[in-house]
């Protein structure tokens, strides 16, 4: 992954190795390994990943496979905060749709992507099991719910 | 004689002590810390409650209890204070005082934290009482209330772990899949298939190896009783795993739960930690010759992975792609080796069987579907929050005695069940008998439990695209026709919701749901058409006023309606000023204001916030 | 053998045979995209969906992977079917408009044009996998593999750049039936050289198909002689004819699994180099005393262990079995799971139930042990003690249905445990030559 000068991020391999070994070199373990990677870079490197693949002695097509498959991975570093919006049923049918419409216009990014300072990055999930509070959105783990475009513009305001 | 339990006697033993050392009388504050009740701010009451004990040293005096989850996630945060059951609801943190000093130390009940029945005004104290309680039958999911889940010790003594006890002491494996076949269970998780015969067959089935797996992978939008379950109760979900192994001839286990989980995946954990400590996981369990281990996979992120055969593959560290169940996973699953799947309302259930007995159990439930089955009720609904109730109940009953029908004095519309794999159902069935049978036969399906009310204001066109576009972004993408077919569904239901639908396109639905049931790989795809047919037999006519007439009646999609601001209606309030992203209403105070419809995204803010009725969509 | 019912005529197939097979060997046309007998079957393209009625019940199945049973009434060309598979053709061919083979492909299955709207008229790959299987079970590469999910799966290679794992061999150029895999020439020579630091290497030689041979003509196969010669002789792509990746697939030797990329020790260890360390674990004949085992004792972490020295100690009822370390290295990576469950070393000997890895003092002295044909022989004569031991008054009406893996040797084990150890484990003097 090259940074914004085009120059190519330093990855901690000891830390990746660490996740390894925690993990007890299992294969099977490859998932839970690259949740913890992505938990602790914010993203999978494709150094790390590479990494990964000589440690399980897995080729790199299944870790990239796996890597991309999975909606809890990104091979690309996301923002300083998430903003999940939910798009549960029923979050749907209390208008989710239109909170995800509003952020992508207010960010200037489609759902799964990153705004250009690195400040957000813009998710859309299925149901955190806060339907009472629908629509919901949730910044870095912290739910808001019963949420509309003005109550998003304050609620912003505290994470620029 | 602390633990580890060497026998089950030790363990008999020790629940006696710990109930013995329990006082009944005890004041004790129960505070919901379910993910709902946390969402409103719990954990602040937890810590409020348990500061304030501490600073007034009343510690021996009076217990707090952070408990899983009630139910009732629209009220919350919830406090139940023992032992007169006082419910409140909504508590603050600014509440807590008030509660220890009048509540738990006098036993004075403050009135406007009570329960008030929205019909007659009446407040209600106890939680047994309250409508949205009174018609739950609340066999599996009661004890949350009761029980601090991070303490295995609250488990052990109401009874916990005694049906463990039960089958290693006088069941043979033989016995226990019998009695689950008696029973009726059938699984939680969406088929309905019969768990004792499930289980049978992978006894039966040859292998070096045998796995009992949990899926915890809550998938379907609007369904969350899984998650509730293992949060608030994980050591019934633990022991249940157990009596399946001993049954089944296992010796590893897995839990798979969604990473989206966290609270699930901590309590669960602990749990499993504590189990160990205890000697109820591990080897020669309360001196028995089993031995059993269990382990927690998060998902990755996946719906289709709620899927058996994608489930395993996900934990055996490979993408979640199904494959042909032509040989069946309880003969080639984990590992290529027999395994035994179930979800976690179908473990919770099995304790609760094995100690009330066959006769109890099946004597709750209608003749092909028998128990309890907790439902999500979600949506355009007064109630929000977990309901169980007995199978048969109709659907009438959990919207209206339960659910307390639609808020704003909406018309219903439609009850969607069993996810993006079940169906919407009209009014006119409200009074089906909910059970796995009656739910098919409606074009629909129990699926884990999901209910989502829609009113008048929901499109049932735009329903049909949301569940299509939900899950071709769920899809795996392995065979043509979910892959291809629900792209191309969208596509047409796109067209339609735009206002660009053809004559010939509710037939193009037909079609391609006929050869995505007839030639799907799993059930995603298979089932992928019910929400779309479902839509087009109760409400043809939505469609046709958007092919034939370009509108959209439940006047909800986007480039079929117009907003406007009824001048005689509008006393200038500025709500609609003050809600509109993007600047298109303006006006003074106490003065009509004025729509710029060029503006206007038609997000509805602006109509949601009137309180006048002066916005009006056409 | 099992008789069943194709198009109302009854059909004697073998067992285990796929539907497609026994239909194919009838002659019986049915269309397939994603299927090739030599490789695995993926069941992604749905075109060979067929009917098949199996006690009252009638569903759809597709015929590439649907094991043939008995009694079972087939329909292939039935209204349902074929409408299906128009539908299906319509939608593959809405995602492709524009390959040739594609068209044919749907005129010759009647279908003119297809009722969909296509995304993106440039795509040219269905997705059928024939070129992914081909590299990961026949070259045994794994250079490209799928991506992505739902819509927007995709295949290609890692990261989408130059994959260091690809020998150019074409294959998958070969398989692909849309002509959407294209060799890149001027790739391919960039590959080459960043490789493996060795120049032109033929993509024979990679493929083991001869010994050694250093590229003459600048990676353009259509100008060497030697590449038409092999062309000719196979009347195919080599990699079809001879099947590299197969001779690394674990197979059963006398009732026991046998890997021939692994090596193996006469103590009955596995070896596995795995980036600097080596993993070792018991092979499956010597993993029997872990069924029952109370406890598996293993050397800590980061101990010295000498060749020889005890790698692993099982206990089970009182008796004891000590397995030696055939190398010698510093214990790098403990398998805690095979401590915590003891007989899982023996429920899953080669995956989960390794024992540990060691950081080797010399690398080299693990091709000391043996591996493939060499191995095989000495794990055959092995497990055909064993097995003769194990199957002794087992009556031969019931040997063949039993494997000696099976539990129910678990109860003679205790009893034969010394027996089982002078097989297994004898005195190092006493040991038949490897």
């Amino acid at each position: 992954m090259l940074n914004g000068r085009g120059e190519e991020m330093i990855v901690d391999l000891q830390a990746v190795c660490e996740i390894i070994e925690k993990h007890g070199y299992q294969k099977a373990s490859l998932i839970g390994i690259l949740q913890d990677i992505q938990a602790k870079m914010n993203y999978l490197p494709r150094k790390a990943l590479v990494q990964v693949a000589k440690s399980l002695d897995i080729p790199l097509t299944h870790i990239y496979e796996v890597a991309t498959f999975y909606k809890a991975f990104s091979l690309e570093p996301k923002g300083r905060h998430t903003i999940q919006v939910c798009l549960g049923t029923a979050c749907h049918v209390r208008g989710g749709a239109r909170v995800l419409n509003y952020l992508e216009n207010r960010l200037d990014v489609k759902s799964g992507e990153t705004t250009q300072n690195l400040s957000f990055t813009l998710e859309n999930v299925n149901c955190l099991g806060a339907c009472a509070l629908g629509p919901m959105m949730v910044i870095d783990k912290k739910y808001y719910g019963k949420i509309n475009p003005k109550k998003i513009e304050s609620i912003l305001e505290k994470y620029q | 004689m602390g633990p580890p339990f060497k026998t089950i006697s030790d363990l008999r033993k020790f629940r006696q002590i710990l109930k013995k050392s329990r006082d009944g009388n005890k004041p004790c504050i129960t505070i919901c810390a379910g993910t709902g009740c946390q969402a409103t701010g719990a954990s602040e009451v937890v810590e409020g409650f348990r500061q304030q004990i501490k600073d007034l040293h009343l510690e021996e005096k009076i217990e707090v209890r952070a408990s899983g989850c009630h139910g009732f996630c629209e009220r919350g945060p919830l406090v139940v204070i023992r032992p007169q059951m006082i419910c409140y609801m909504n508590v603050e943190t600014k509440d807590v005082s008030q509660i220890i000093n009048e509540t738990a130390l006098e036993g004075k009940i403050i009135d406007r934290l009570l329960y008030q029945d929205p019909l007659t005004q009446e407040k209600i104290v106890q939680e047994q009482d309250i409508p949205f309680y009174k018609f739950q039958q609340r066999v599996v999911f009661g004890s949350n209330g009761e029980i601090d889940p991070t303490r295995i010790d609250d488990y052990i003594a109401i009874g916990g772990y005694q049906g463990l006890e039960k089958v290693l002491s006088e069941m043979t494996p033989e016995k226990i899949i019998e009695v689950i076949k008696k029973s009726g269970l059938r699984g939680r998780g969406g088929g309905g298939f019969p768990t004792g015969v499930k289980w049978e067959s992978c006894r039966n089935a040859k292998g070096k190896e045998k796995f009992v797996i949990c899926n915890a992978d809550e998938g379907d939008p609007g369904a969350y009783m899984d998650r509730s379950l293992l949060e608030g109760n994980p050591h019934r979900i633990i022991e249940g795993i157990l009596i399946g192994a001993y049954a089944i001839g296992s010796e590893e286990g897995y839990v798979y739960v969604r990473n989206e989980y966290p609270l699930a995946v901590s309590n669960l954990t602990r749990a499993i930690d504590q189990a160990k400590e205890y000697g109820l996981l591990g080897r020669n369990i309360l001196g028995s010759q089993l031995n059993f281990t269990l382990k927690i996979n998060r998902g990755g992120g996946a719906f289709v992975c709620g899927e058996s055969t994608a489930l395993m593959a996900s934990l055996e560290g490979r993408v979640g792609e199904p494959r042909a169940k032509y040989i069946h996973t309880v003969e080639h699953g984990l590992w290529d080796q027999p395994s035994n799947l179930n979800n976690v309302e179908t473990w919770a259930n099995i304790p609760i069987i094995i100690n009330k007995g066959v006769d109890w159990y099946t004597s709750i439930g209608t003749q092909g579907s028998k128990g309890t089955k907790i439902f999500s009720l979600v949506g355009k609904i007064n109630n929000t929050g977990l309901v169980e109730v007995p199978m048969g109940i109709t659907l009438r009953q959990i919207v209206y005695d339960i659910g307390g029908g639609i808020p704003g004095g909406k018309r219903f519309k439609a009850i969607q069940t069993g996810g993006p794999s079940g169906g919407c159902i009209p009014e006119s069935l409200l009074d089906l008998p909910v059970d796995f049978d009656r739910l098919q036969e409606a074009g629909s399906m129990m699926g884990s439990g999901g209910m989502i009310v829609m009113d008048e204001d929901n499109c049932m066109v735009d329903m049909a695209r949301y569940f299509v576009q939900f899950l071709q972004e769920e899809s795996c993408g392995k065979c043509t026709p979910c892959r291809e077919g629900l792209q191309q569904m969208g596509e047409v239901l796109n067209r339609i919701c735009e206002g660009n639908g053809r004559d010939e396109d509710m037939e193009l639905l037909h079609d391609l749901s006929q050869v995505m049931m007839d030639t799907s790989l799993c059930g995603l795809g298979l089932t992928a058409p019910n929400p779309v047919l479902s839509t087009l037999q109760y409400f043809r006519d939505e469609y046709e006023a958007h092919i034939k007439e370009k509108k959209c009646p439940a006047k909800f999609c986007k480039e079929l309606i117009s907003l406007s601001i009824n001048p005689e209606k509008c006393t200038g309030c500025t709500a609609c000023v003050r809600v509109c992203p993007v600047e298109a209403i303006a006006g003074e105070k106490k003065k009509p204001h004025q729509l710029d419809g060029d503006k206007c995204v038609k997000c509805r803010a602006c109509y949601e916030a009137c309180k006048f009725d002066a916005i009006t969509i056409q | 053998m099992v008789t069943l019912t194709i198009n109302s005529k009854k059909v004697r197939a073998k067992e285990n045979s796929t539907l497609l097979e026994v239909c194919q060997k009838l002659s019986i046309p049915i269309p397939t995209l994603c299927y090739h007998p030599d490789l695995s079957p993926h069941g992604s393209c749905r075109l060979c969906t067929v009917e098949v009625s199996e006690n009252g019940k009638t569903r759809m199945v597709t015929a590439c992977n649907f094991p043939v049973r008995e009694g079972i009434k087939v329909e292939t060309h039935s209204d349902k079917v074929l409408q299906a598979r128009r539908i299906l053709i319509e939608l593959l061919l809405a995602r492709c408009p524009r390959v040739p083979f594609l068209q044919d492909f749907a005129r010759e299955w009647g279908v003119q044009k297809s009722s969909f709207k296509t995304e993106n008229p440039e795509n040219n790959c269905i997705l059928c996998g024939l070129c992914v299987r081909t590299c990961n079970e026949l070259v045994g590469a794994n250079a490209i593999g799928f991506s992505k999910r739902g819509t927007h799966k995709k295949i290609g290679t890692p990261f989408e750049i130059d994959s260091s794992r690809c020998i150019a061999c074409g294959a998958c150029e070969y398989i692909c039936p849309t002509g959407a895999v294209k060799m890149e020439m001027d790739r391919i020579r960039e590959i080459k050289h960043s490789d493996t630091g060795i120049l032109r290497i033929c993509r024979y030689a990679r493929l083991g198909l001869i010994d050694f041979m250093i590229c003459s003509n600048g990676f353009e196969c259509w100008r060497c002689e030697v590449d038409q010669m092999i062309e000719d002789r196979f009347g195919t792509h080599p990699v079809f004819a001879i099947k590299p990746a197969h001779n690394k697939q674990p197979f059963q030797v006398n009732g026991f699994t046998f890997f021939p990329d692994l090596f193996y020790s006469e103590e009955h260890i596995w070896a596995k180099p795995i980036e600097q360390h080596i993993r070792l674990g018991l092979d499956e004949m010597i993993s029997i005393f872990a069924m029952e085992a109370d406890s598996i004792s293993l050397p800590p972490k980061g101990s010295a262990l000498k060749k020889g020295q005890v790698l692993a100690e099982i206990r089970a009822a009182g008796k004891k079995a000590k397995i030696l370390s055939p190398l010698a290295g510093v214990v790098s990576v403990i398998n805690h799971d095979v401590e915590e469950s003891p007989n899982l070393a023996w429920r899953d000997p080669y995956r989960r139930g390794w024992l540990v890895m060691i950081q080797p003092d010399r690398p080299e002295e693990l091709f000391n042990l043996d591996s493939g044909e060499k191995a095989k022989s000495w794990f055959t004569k092995e497990a055909s003690n064993l097995t003769t031991f194990l199957m002794k008054g087992v009556p031969q009406s019931s040997k063949k249905d039993r494997s000696p893996r099976e539990p129910l040797i678990g109860k003679v084990i205790h009893q034969q445990w010394d027996n089982l150890i002078k097989i297994l484990l004898p005195p190092k003097n006493e040991r038949r030559g490897k």
